[in-house]
Order: structure tokens, then C-alpha cells, then sequence
């Protein structure tokens, strides 16, 4: 159960850090 | 000088003369793809791209192309993670590998997808064939993709003016791929198969010696994945001692392709950036910005290493070869630090050496090279762009001198380019400088270290430094699988890629809609000697000097130390 809820952990933390790029894209256009 | 000496200079301007006049070629054939006049795979090419739904001539603007790479990278560190936690389950694994811990994962995943290919593992037990191919092989091909498609799209920005759209990134990404990477990578890994880097799908073999031991010879599918492993400046290797293991790189003769390889495209981007701009002037002065600096440091790591330890020395060691610690016999100190250089000064992160062996001096060269964003000529694709926002700067500098607007080739530059430059070029410090700071307050950081006193410290600026910049090579002292480091450093690899290219890609975006103005009187040429020491200037100042406080604790103050005959 603990190796399942890291293995959602890093998931999110990979592909959503990688997706909140897109955001910050959005920040970088506001320049 | 004795002829071990000269022969190990002459080793080295060989290679380099060898890349840099094979740069100009490829160079040209890469501009051929990027612009799309390369068409002898044409059919193969709208296949793909009518079976994924693609329209190449729908152009995209900086915040779509952006968001088509990141969309592309997200998903594929998700699959990489699956792969790797679920390797066990999947096929060809004759070995037995195990599903790798989840932070491990996350942490090799991550590094993967942004071309640092950092490796807190044994790729001979860790990793199974499957993963191996179909992970971290592929996830070479598309992170060097990236590169270049960025690249690509930061380049097309200063052709002409007034457009919003830099070209369609999943068009550039399959081009990049089909055109340049997969045949490089084929004929390279032919080559190599016949120096003798193996490529099966056959278990490790147990072999008896003399002495009537055994013992367990790992191989595998190597060739392929050693050839786009250096060729796309990935660095990630089969096996754990990397290109120092003679599976991947038995002899000299593949150790020079090894190392023409990863500088090929690089500095061939520096052209195709020429070409494409139509003044190829501008491609040469960045290839000579490069060229100069890469020669420099590579002079630097080759004095050091050949002037050997004097603490070694003293007990009675031959220092004719100078130091050969850590250092494979068939290379030699030359060619070692010729590749340390080259895989630094690119984002490499192969190693044919043990940069944690090096003398203090010698050392300092690969973390200088990374610290300076890996510009010099940097990875591929990334080293083109990243040298571009260090070529804005350049001539912010030289404005501000003059009281002119600043412009680059013919595009004015302005307060908006300026403060995205500054934004891009920060995150590198901000991860290097913050990451190596919490690691040495921590305990978990402490315990990591293989060393004390200032070369502990270089240890560990030299991690996160490589992890900022994408480089993925390691001071191999430091134990890197643990929480904090994992970790860290996956976020540091993240930012140090994603964090850099988003505003560089916003940076294209502006430059794409400015008007192209003709050259005046007073406009400041970018294509002279002027500019080129101008751009090292930059480089070296903004880039560098905010390391110096580092360097001066760690390598710096380990060197005085050695020559004062101290040791810790």
C-alpha cells in the first residue's frame, strides 16, 4: 500500500512538474 | 616535452581536428532537416505522421510548440517510471532484474526525459534488457529530440520578422528522429560493433578461470544504446563503470569515435544555426566561441593530469604517465581528459575516467564546464539555444557600453528578452548553488559524501551541478541513492531542463513577432573576433563567476592543500 501511494507520489511529481511548465509559460508570456 | 607528451597532444588535436571539420558537413545537412529541404524518407515520414494525426505545415506558436514538448516529455516519464517499476513483469530480462524502488525511479526516469541520464544504479544489475531498450534507449532518442526541435524553433525566431509561429514541434521531433539521430546512431553502432561492443539478448555468461574461480560476465544489447547514448549527448551507459567498461568502449579507436561523436552535433548546430539564419558569419562566430573555450578547458584538464599528484609522486610512483588514478590503461591521461572536458562541455555525462580520481585542478575543468550551462558547445539542441540567450546578453552588455539599443541579427533586444534571459540563466545557480547548500546542512547529505574537507564539498557541488545542467556525470565518490538526492536532484534535473527552455522558447516567441531591421552603421557587428571575445567574456563572467565561491572552498582550496603536501 505504501509502495502504491509513492509510486502515485512521484507520478504526479514527475509528469505534473513537468506539466506545470505549461504555467509557467503562461507566467513567462505575462513579461 | 617527451614523445608520450607530444603523442598524448597530438591524440587530442587529432580528435578535434577531426570534429570540427566534420561539423561543417553535417552542419549543413542538419539546417537541410530543420528547414525541411532533407526529404529521402519522405513516404516514411508522412506515415507517421498521417498515422498520428499531424499536419506539418500547421505552424505553432512559442506557448503551443512549448506545450507540445512538455505534453511529449510528461508522458513519456510516466511510461519510463511504469517501466522501471514494473521491469520484473515485462520481457527480456534474462537476469532477473527487480522493479527499482519508486524514488529511484523517479529519480532515473526523470533524469532520462531531460538528457542528463544521471545514474544512481548498476545498469548490469538494476536494469533489464527490456528497459534498457525500450526504456532508456528510446528515452535517448526523444530527450535529444527535444533539444534539437527547441533548438530549431529559438533558430527559425531571427529568419525573418513579424511571424508568431516557430514551426510544428511534433513535425521537427519526428524529422529530428528519422533524419539525423536514428541513422547516426545505426551507422555508429555498427562501427562500434565491429571495435567490439557487444550487442546480444543472451544472459550473463559464467565463465571459469585459471585459477578456477568463477565468474559472471554481464552483457547485453549494448552497441545501440552506447551509440545514441553519446551521439545524442545523453550519457547514460550500460553498464555502472560507463564508457570506462570495455563493453562499451573496448579500445582507443572507439574511444576517439566515442568522443567526436558526442561534440559532433553540437558544434555542427552552431553551423546549421548559420545556415538557417542565411548569414553563416554568425553560425561560424558561435562554433569559434565554443571551439575556443572547449580547447582551453581541455588544455587545462590535460596539464593538471599529466603533471600528475605530487603526494603520489613522493611515495615513490611512476609519474611519467602522469595521474592514472582512476583512469583506464588503454586510454591513457590524454584522451581521459579529453573526454572529460568534451562530456562536460557538452551534456553528456559519459565518463571514460573517474572524475572523483582527478587531481583537484583536473577536476575543476568538467565542474566549470557544467556550471557555465553547458554552452561551450553544450548538448544537443540545448547547447544552441542555451549559447544564444549568453549571445542576447552579449550584446545587452555591449548596448549599455555604446548607449545603443541592443540588437541580434537584425531583431531589436529589448527589456522583455532581457528579463526572460536573466529568468532562464538563474535557474541553473538557484538549483546548484541552494541544492549543494541544504545537501552539506543536512545529515543525509553528509553521509553521502566519499570524501572530507574540500573535495567532499566538490563532491557534492559537483552533483548538483550536474544535475542542474543535464549533464548526469558524477564525482562516483558520493552515494547518490538516497532519499534526499533522488529526490532533489530529480527536481533539480526538471528545472535545470524545463525551468531554462520555457522562458528560452518565450524569449522566440518575442524575437519571432520583431520587425527584421537591416544592419546600419551602428550596428554592432556579431560576427567579428570582437564578438567572440565579447561572448566568452559573458559567458565566463555571468556564467562562471557565481561559482567562484565554491570553487574557491572546494577545488581551489583542495589544489593549494595538495601542493602544500596536506592531504585529508
Amino acid at each position: 500500500m505504501l509502495t502504491l501511494l509513492l509510486d502515485l507520489v512521484f507520478l504526479v511529481l514527475g509528469t505534473g512538474g513537468i506539466l506545470l511548465m505549461i504555467a509557467y509559460a503562461a507566467l513567462c508570456d505575462r513579461i | 616535452m617527451s614523445s608520450d607528451t607530444a603523442m598524448g597532444w597530438l591524440e587530442i588535436a587529432i580528435v578535434l581536428a577531426v570534429t570540427f571539420v566534420a561539423a561543417v558537413p553535417l552542419g549543413r545537412y542538419i539546417a537541410g532537416v530543420l528547414d525541411g529541404r532533407a526529404r529521402w524518407l519522405a513516404p516514411v515520414e508522412r506515415g507517421l505522421l498521417g498515422a498520428a494525426g499531424v499536419d506539418p505545415a500547421r505552424g505553432m506558436g512559442w506557448r503551443g510548440y512549448a506545450a507540445a514538448l512538455l505534453v511529449l516529455n510528461a508522458l513519456h516519464f510516466a511510461l519510463l517510471y511504469l517501466m522501471l517499476r514494473l521491469q520484473s513483469l515485462l520481457p527480456f530480462n534474462p537476469d532477473g532484474a527487480t522493479a527499482m524502488s519508486p524514488r529511484l525511479a523517479f529519480d532515473t526516469a526523470i533524469s532520462f526525459v531531460t538528457n542528463t541520464n544521471w545514474q544512481a544504479y548498476s545498469g548490469e544489475t538494476a536494469v533489464s534488457y527490456g528497459t534498457q531498450m525500450w526504456g532508456l534507449t528510446v528515452h535517448n532518442f526523444v530527450s535529444a529530440a527535444t533539444g534539437i526541435a527547441a533548438a530549431a524553433a529559438v533558430a527559425r525566431a531571427f529568419v525573418s520578422g513579424g511571424v508568431k509561429q516557430l514551426g510544428n514541434a511534433w513535425n521537427d521531433v519526428v524529422r529530428i528522429t528519422l533524419y539525423l539521430l536514428l541513422p547516426g546512431a545505426l551507422v555508429f553502432a555498427v562501427v562500434l560493433l565491429f571495435c567490439g561492443v557487444p550487442q546480444t539478448l543472451g544472459a550473463a555468461i559464467t565463465v571459469h578461470t585459471i585459477e578456477g574461480a568463477t565468474q559472471t560476465i554481464a552483457r547485453g544489447p549494448i552497441a545501440f544504446q552506447e551509440a545514441i547514448k553519446l551521439f545524442g549527448t545523453n550519457g547514460g551507459g550500460f553498464f555502472n563503470a560507463n564508457s570506462a567498461h570495455p563493453y562499451e568502449n573496448p579500445n582507443a579507436f572507439s574511444d576517439v569515435l566515442e568522443t567526436v561523436s558526442e561534440i559532433l552535433i553540437p558544434f555542427a548546430l552552431a553551423i546549421a544555426f548559420g545556415d538557417m539564419v542565411r548569414d553563416r558569419r554568425q553560425g561560424i562566430a558561435l562554433f569559434w566561441t565554443m571551439a575556443l573555450v572547449l580547447v582551453a578547458a581541455v588544455v587545462l584538464a590535460n596539464l593538471a593530469e599529466t603533471a600528475g599528484n605530487p603526494l603520489v609522486t613522493a611515495l615513490g610512483v611512476d609519474p611519467s604517465m602522469g595521474n592514472m588514478e582512476g583512469k583506464e590503461m588503454r586510454f591513457g591521461t590524454p584522451l581521459s581528459s579529453l573526454f572529460a572536458a568534451t562530456t562536460t562541455a557538452t551534456s553528456d555525462g559519459a565518463v571514460i575516467a573517474m572524475h572523483d580520481s582527478f587531481t583537484p585542478l583536473g577536476g575543476l575543468v568538467p565542474l566549470f564546464l557544467i556550471e557555465l550551462g553547458e554552452i561551450v558547445p553544450g548538448g544537443v539542441g540545448s547547447g544552441l539555444y542555451g549559447i544564444l540567450v549568453f549571445a542576447l546578453l552579449a550584446v545587452f552588455v555591449a548596448g549599455l557600453m555604446v548607449g545603443r539599443t541592443p540588437e541580434y541579427l537584425g531583431k531589436k533586444v529589448e527589456g522583455r528578452e532581457i528579463k526572460l534571459a536573466m529568468l532562464a540563466v538563474l535557474i541553473l545557480p538557484l538549483c546548484i548553488l541552494s541544492g549543494t547548500a541544504i545537501s552539506l546542512n543536512t545529515a543525509s547529505g553528509l553521509g553521502s559524501l566519499g570524501n572530507s574537507g574540500p573535495h567532499g564539498l566538490s563532491e557534492m557541488l559537483y552533483a548538483w551541478s550536474s544535475a542542474a545542467g543535464n549533464n548526469g556525470s558524477a564525482f562516483a565518490g558520493l552515494t547518490a541513492d538516497t532519499t534526499l538526492l533522488d529526490v532533489g536532484l530529480g527536481i533539480a534535473m526538471l528545472l535545470g531542463r524545463f525551468a531554462f527552455l520555457v522562458p528560452v522558447l518565450a524569449i522566440a516567441g518575442s524575437i519571432a513577432s520583431k520587425p527584421k531591421l537591416a544592419p546600419t552603421a551602428g550596428t554592432f557587428p556579431t560576427h567579428t573576433p570582437l564578438f567572440v571575445g565579447l561572448l566568452i567574456g559573458v559567458i565566463l563572467i555571468l556564467g562562471g563567476l557565481q561559482y567562484l565561491p565554491g570553487l574557491a572552498l572546494g577545488p581551489i582550496a583542495e589544489q593549494v592543500v595538495m601542493l602544500a603536501g596536506k592531504q585529508y
